[in-house]
């Protein structure tokens, strides 16, 4: 493995790999050491047979598409947060799901799309890192801190939320540890998120 | 086998990550804690009739101990599914419990709404 990948995240398994250097006792230097760790029990989605999820870089535009890497057996739940403060509806076939915003933006479209069955005839193994929370808001704008640790290394997480009142709701400043709610207009009330960080294994 | 010496300059090469814990020279523990959300994740379409109130019940309830803890409420999320321009008022979760959510929007529209509802246990 090599030193700009300290962590890596085994195909066949939910485990990280990563590398660090350790002090010896001989005082004569440090040694290279490789570890593992679990980071996220894998499961199989047993209710859910199918998922898919995305990130979208969107640039001026008001229509964004996202083709699934599977074909769905029914039009999955397809459930997405924007970077602006847009209202949104979607659209969506087993293949493609199919974003229109109010107005055109620039921004980031994080999305997840869901089949929920019945019958676990076949299921898609996924590896999860997952953090969620309730926050009391009184303006627009929150910043909201992830539990520590749980992305860092992962990457940026898909974010879903939404508010116990009226507003419009988007997110800001995404990263490893944190990200911003916003919500259209001056707001007195709960916001639930959830976060994830998926792996199709 | 004898160590390997390295230098100082080369050392601030080899520590690219966060999560290394330059006081304790190891790397910071990550939660382990497991969790599934296999069986507790509603999703469908629903649709308002001309309403701002939409009462869902799901499908199973969340209380199920096989699944999770007693208590646990799911985090519910909505999305129009109206078209290609948006049709309904916004759209917030009035109440949710273990049983049931109540949507609201913030206008009388018919139209639909995707919603999935998820616990974390």
């Amino acid at each position: 493995m090599p030193y700009n990948q300290a962590f890596k995240l085994y195909k066949d398994a939910n485990k990280v790999r990563y590398a660090y250097l350790k002090a010896n006792n001989t005082k004569s230097g440090l040694e290279r050491k490789i570890d593992e760790i679990n980071i996220a029990t894998p499961f199989f989605i047993s209710d859910i047979l199918e998922v898919d999820f995305g990130v979208e870089t969107v640039t001026t535009a008001n229509t964004i598409t996202a083709n699934f890497d599977i074909t769905f057996s029914d039009v999955p739940t397809v459930i997405a947060t924007t970077t602006d403060n847009v209202k949104l509806s979607v659209t969506s076939t087993t293949d493609t799901a199919t974003f229109s915003a109010s107005e055109q933006y620039t921004g980031t479209l994080y999305w997840i799309a869901v089949n929920k069955k019945t019958d676990p005839i076949s299921v898609r193994k996924v590896a999860i890192a997952l953090d969620s929370g309730v926050e009391d808001l009184s303006s627009t704008t929150k910043t909201i801190s992830f539990t520590t640790n749980k992305f860092v290394g992962l990457g940026n997480p898909i974010i879903l939320v939404s508010a116990n009142a009226n507003a419009n709701i988007y997110i800001t400043n995404v990263s490893e540890t944190s990200f911003v709610i916003n919500t259209s207009e001056d707001f007195t009330g709960k916001i639930y998120w959830t976060a994830f960080v998926i792996r199709k294994l | 086998m004898s160590a390997i010496s390295y230098r100082r300059s080369r050392l601030k090469k080899v520590y690219p990550f966060v999560g290394y814990d330059t006081t304790k020279s190891e790397v910071k523990p990550t939660d382990t804690k497991p969790f599934v959300i296999g069986d507790i994740v509603e999703s469908q379409d629903y649709q308002f009739s001309a309403s701002d109130t939409k009462s869902i019940s799901f499908g199973s309830t969340f209380t199920d101990v096989m699944k999770i803890a007693t208590g646990s409420v799911p985090g519910v999320y909505t999305i129009d599914t109206s078209g290609s321009q948006a049709q309904l008022g916004n759209t917030f979760i009035s109440s949710v419990d273990e049983a049931s959510v109540t949507v609201k929007q913030s206008s009388d529209n018919s139209n639909s709404f995707g919603a999935i509802a998820i616990v974390i246990i």
